[in-house]
């Protein structure tokens, strides 16, 4: 499969005309995989051949269930672990073989909000401290204009100075994931990957701080990597969404038309799930069997076939391509023409 | 005491308090909820739900303490029982679930041991009987492999698994109440579907007194019969679910919803409660809610609101709302 | 319902938790008043004794070496508080002199293991997995199988008796416990999203262990060196009862433990004086690092 048939125009309403050309690619990902070993004859493949590009300016969600292999894919983007086979290119740079400065200098390129803002700070420093210190760690500017520097930033993801002197045990989730945000940005970073950004917030947090990184966005022109396993989450802040599967992409579309028109029986499940009311729990969609297979022992065939509902004998013998449904929607079943897209006739049938 | 006529489990103006803190965490609330019922506690975290069902069960952290008000269930005054019937009560007739289950699960037992010991403690069944009670209840919470899975360890079992052997432990006792806390908060959205229809299931079949506490109002909507949401420790509004989601009246639950939908304005915002309500409950005077409220100012109430708090009103349906708005709205129709 | 950036959000009531910042003294008493009794009551003990010890050389009443013959192993009077021994040396001067020795040395003795275990068990366990972590975690498992005074006795034979040798001797053994602990507690703090965060942003290596990975672990690591000390103090009393450590005619606890052997039925406060001596020492260290490990458990931090 070409990676170029995934890099493709974008359509987000809440873009600018003026961006819909082509994107040049800020991150390319081939065919990667990551395999952990667990003892001599085990290996868990958390991503197994997985390729997409983001074009500059662009975010892209990954979606799927917690066990899928995105956050992997974040902690392969960070530099935290390295891929067992496959390319990640971060602005036309191979990333796999950096060290030493050039690593620290990709770190200030690839920022990463981390889940649990909880845990992303320091119990025992000031947040002023933390957002200081990677600052100090890059060399960047004196100790007067870092203090400068977070200060703005600390105005800007919405929050005001008397934070600075403040311990993590004294602000509210929400506020401490705006810290973390603003750590990020204090790098100037062109990458942002955020990972379950909002799944450890209430309701009310939770558009706040999706708002924040939307308002960020259009502001300093991010690129991001929009991980979540909440397809109402990324549905607002994303240009492009893929959804995953056991380790691997199973559609990839733009983001009206993913919701318009899934073509994968997953995407459909994940939508209809997200979607819930009083029938919908009942709803045929949703009725996936049982939980993700063990990604120790990935099911032979196509990866998801033991949970679809709409499986049939060719499905548990050859795993699917990945093909073009349009230009730029692709889709990794073997049925998906005969599954019928609109999800309204689709209730009925089996 | 009627036992009849009154409803399951009944909390008349519940108060709970932490030494050091100025504000009770709960203020004043007041519940009602029948067998075969599902009643939803919605709110923010820190708004009080947990501790709600906490000291329900009498487990509140160390240092809470009920400070006034009763709860009765199924007739008996629940603050006043001794320990030893509190502890048959909790693992008996009373059951929960919480939104971490694999930490609830001890991870050097069996899953079986684990489902087992209650009955066997509780219920006296002997080694073979309660092994074969943990199958069936395997089986019936929808566990593939029931004999397999039981000896399995808790690291083992996914999220979804987990959630299941605890709902399986908590039917043991074969309870008239299950107190639902986030039950699927953790888990993936099409687990989380699966599970809800799990309680779903098993409060029909059990007509299971169900209190479930949650922040998502997509699961309220897929499960409950009525809903209270609760803000900084007190009630707001209570009323049919139906009602509430279709036509929230309190400006605190109409944020809510639209912050669950996650829809965009037509600018590309989405709508959001600003602010936090963490010192909410500090709030001395007025209506707690007024610091992060639009309708006040809309209705030009503001002083009245910062000034007395408003008192749960009625209206015809059993729906019940605490705001000065909706009071003067209702005022002026009629 | 108006949308906000939040910049009301943090206006909205959060304003409220600022912290002052205090003066030493005012942190220092909350830090007190905050603690554990037995924690609190174990300085008092500790200070008391660090004071009457550094100040030993001036509030003698007597000059603890000098003998009187004549008057040898007299009872409690008004010249001699608490009599004197059988070489007729004034018992209390020897006390307050005596124990100087054993407390300095299990204090140094406990700093450099401290020091040396903490350092090298963070470094083990941020490496985790690596040679250096094998290596060191090897060589920790056969040092703290070894009895530090076996390890004394035969130092001391090679290099003869002496405060070098002693602490020496004693810091060989001593660092394997605080290695071990602080490998343990690095290896949880590891997975903490702080240090992934630091990873992410670029920190340097010493940056994450000096600022992270060490303020996060040190509580748990003291807590266990005051219960050490009281272990060394013991120690060294018990080398110095064997001859090894401070040498006569000047003065030491245990020392005058063993001296005391044979008139201990004559004048039992000859021996109960230096015993107890020994006991409140070790105890009120033993206190403190009590109280300091509750603290660390019950996740207690109300010194900010």
């Amino acid at each position: 499969m070409n990676s170029h048939t995934l890099l493709r125009t974008v359509t987000g309403d809440t873009q600018p005309p003026a961006s819909q050309a082509v994107r040049p690619p800020l991150v390319e990902i081939e065919h990667l995989a990551k395999h952990y070993h667990l003892g001599l004859s085990f290996s868990v493949k958390s991503v197994d051949g997985v390729s997409f590009t983001i074009g500059q300016g662009e975010v892209l969600g990954l979606v799927g269930e917690s066990g899928c292999g995105k956050s992997t894919i974040a902690r392969l983007l960070t530099r935290q672990t390295s891929p067992t086979s496959g390319q990640v290119k971060i602005a036309g740079q191979e990333i796999a073989d950096v060290s030493g400065e050039e690593l620290k200098r990709l770190r200030r390129t690839v920022q990463l909000v981390f889940q649990d803002p909880f845990g992303a700070l320091d119990p025992r420093m000031r947040i002023g401290t933390s957002m200081e210190a990677p600052l100090a760690q890059h060399r960047i500017g004196t100790r007067e204009e870092r203090r400068e520097k977070v200060m703005r930033m600390l105005t800007e993801v919405g929050l005001d100075e008397s934070f600075y002197e403040r311990y993590p045990r004294q602000c509210s989730g929400g506020q401490l994931q705006r810290v973390v945000i603003g750590r990020a940005l204090l790098l100037e970073p062109s990458f942002l990957i955020c990972d379950e950004p909002t799944s450890a917030l209430d309701a009310s947090m939770r558009t706040q701080i999706l708002n924040l990184l939307t308002d960020l966005k259009r502001r300093h022109g991010l690129t991001m990597l929009m991980i979540s396993h909440d397809l109402r989450v990324v549905r607002h802040i994303c240009d492009r969404i893929a959804v995953m599967y056991l380790g691997r992409i199973v559609e990839v579309a733009d983001r009206d038309a993913l919701f318009k028109t899934p073509r994968h029986p997953y995407t459909r499940a994940l939508i209809a799930a997200s979607m819930l009311d009083r029938t919908g729990l009942y709803a045929p969609e949703i009725q996936l069997r049982g939980d993700l297979p063990s990604p120790l022992n990935p099911p032979l065939g196509c990866r998801f076939h033991t949970r679809c509902a709409h499986a049939q004998a060719k499905c548990s013998q050859a795993e699917p391509e990945f093909e073009a449904a349009s230009e730029s929607h692709q889709v990794r079943c073997h049925f998906w023409r005969e599954l019928q897209p609109d999800r309204s006739a689709e209730a009925g049938s089996p | 005491m009627n036992k009849r006529d009154e409803p399951l489990l009944v909390i008349e103006d519940l108060k709970v308090a932490f030494p050091g803190q100025s504000a009770p965490v709960i203020d004043g609330l007041s519940l009602t909820l029948d067998r075969g019922e599902v009643l939803a506690l919605v709110g923010e975290s820190g708004s009080g739900k947990s501790m709600t069902a906490l000291s329900l069960m009498r487990l509140l952290p160390s240092g809470g303490a009920i400070t006034g008000g009763r709860i009765r269930f199924d007739g008996e005054d629940v603050l006043s029982l001794p320990d030893r019937q509190m502890n048959r009560l909790r693992g008996g007739r009373m059951a929960m679930l919480f939104q971490q289950p694999q930490a609830m699960l001890d991870p050097t037992s069996r899953v079986s041991a684990q489902i087992a010991e209650p009955l066997r403690l509780h219920r006296g069944l002997g080694r073979r009987a309660a092994m074969g009670r943990v199958l069936d209840l395997l089986r019936d919470v929808g566990i593939p492999d029931p004999a397999v899975r039981a000896r399995c360890f808790s690291h083992e079992l996914s999220g979804g698994m987990a959630q299941r052997v605890m709902m399986a432990a908590a039917l043991s006792g074969d309870p008239d109440m299950l107190i639902a806390d986030e039950p699927t908060t953790a888990l993936d959205v099409t687990v989380q579907a699966q599970i809800l229809r799990l309680i779903d299931e098993e409060r029909r079949k059990r007509n299971l007194a169900t209190l479930l506490i949650t922040h998502d109002l997509a699961v309220v909507a897929a499960l409950a019969d009525r809903v209270a949401v609760m803000y900084a420790g007190r009630i707001v509004e209570e009323g049919p679910a139906k009602a509430v989601l279709e036509s929230p009246q309190h400006p605190y639950t109409q944020a809510l919803m639209r912050c669950s939908l996650l829809v965009p304005d037509p600018h590309g915002q989405l709508l959001s409660i600003p602010g936090s309500g963490t010192h909410a409950r500090e709030l001395t005077c007025g209506c707690r809610f007024h610091p992060r409220c639009s309708a006040a100012s809309q209705h030009g109430l503001v002083s009245r609101c910062m000034r007395s708090e408003p008192a749960l009103k009625p209206d015809a349906d059993g729906h019940v709302t605490r705001c000065w708005a909706v009071e003067t709205e209702k005022e002026t129709a009629a | 319902m108006r949308i906000d950036n939040a910049s009301q959000a943090a206006a909205a009531g959060s304003l409220l938790h600022v912290p002052p910042r205090r003066t030493a003294a005012r942190r220092l008493w909350r830090f007190l008043r905050g603690r554990h009794w037995t924690f609190r009551t174990g300085i008092v003990i500790l200070v008391a004794l660090v004071v009457t010890l550094i100040l030993a050389p001036w509030i003698v009443p007597h000059d603890p070496a000098v003998q009187n013959l004549i008057a040898r192993l007299s009872p409690p009077s008004a010249e001699h508080w608490l009599g004197t021994d059988h070489l007729g040396r004034d018992l209390l001067s020897r006390l307050l002199v005596g124990g100087r020795f054993t407390v300095t040395i299990a204090m140094i003795t406990v700093i450099l293991s401290f020091a040396i275990g903490t350092l090298i068990g963070v470094v083990a366990g941020r490496v985790v997995g690596g040679l250096f972590d094998e290596i060191t975690m090897r060589v920790v498992d056969v040092l703290i199988s070894i009895p530090d005074v076996v390890v004394a006795i035969f130092l001391v034979a090679i290099f003869g008796p002496g405060y070098l040798t002693l602490i020496a001797s004693l810091t060989v053994i001593g660092w394997t416990p605080f290695a071990r602990l602080a490998r343990g507690l690095t290896l949880a703090i590891n997975s903490q999203g702080y240090i992934q965060a630091a990873e992410v942003l670029g920190c340097s290596r010493s940056f994450i262990v000096l600022r992270h990975v060490i303020p996060n672990i040190i509580r748990p690591i003291a807590a266990v060196s005051f219960l050490r000390f009281g272990h060394k103090l013991i120690t060294v009393g018990a080398l110095s009862f064997l001859g090894l450590g401070v040498q006569p005619p000047a003065a030491d606890w245990a020392l005058m433990l063993a001296d005391a052997q044979p008139y201990v039925e004559r004048l039992p406060i000859l021996m109960i004086a230096p015993g107890l001596a020994i006991f409140v020492a070790a105890l009120s260290v033993t206190w403190i690092g009590h109280g300091l490990e509750i603290e660390s458990r019950d996740g207690g931090s109300g010194d900010e």
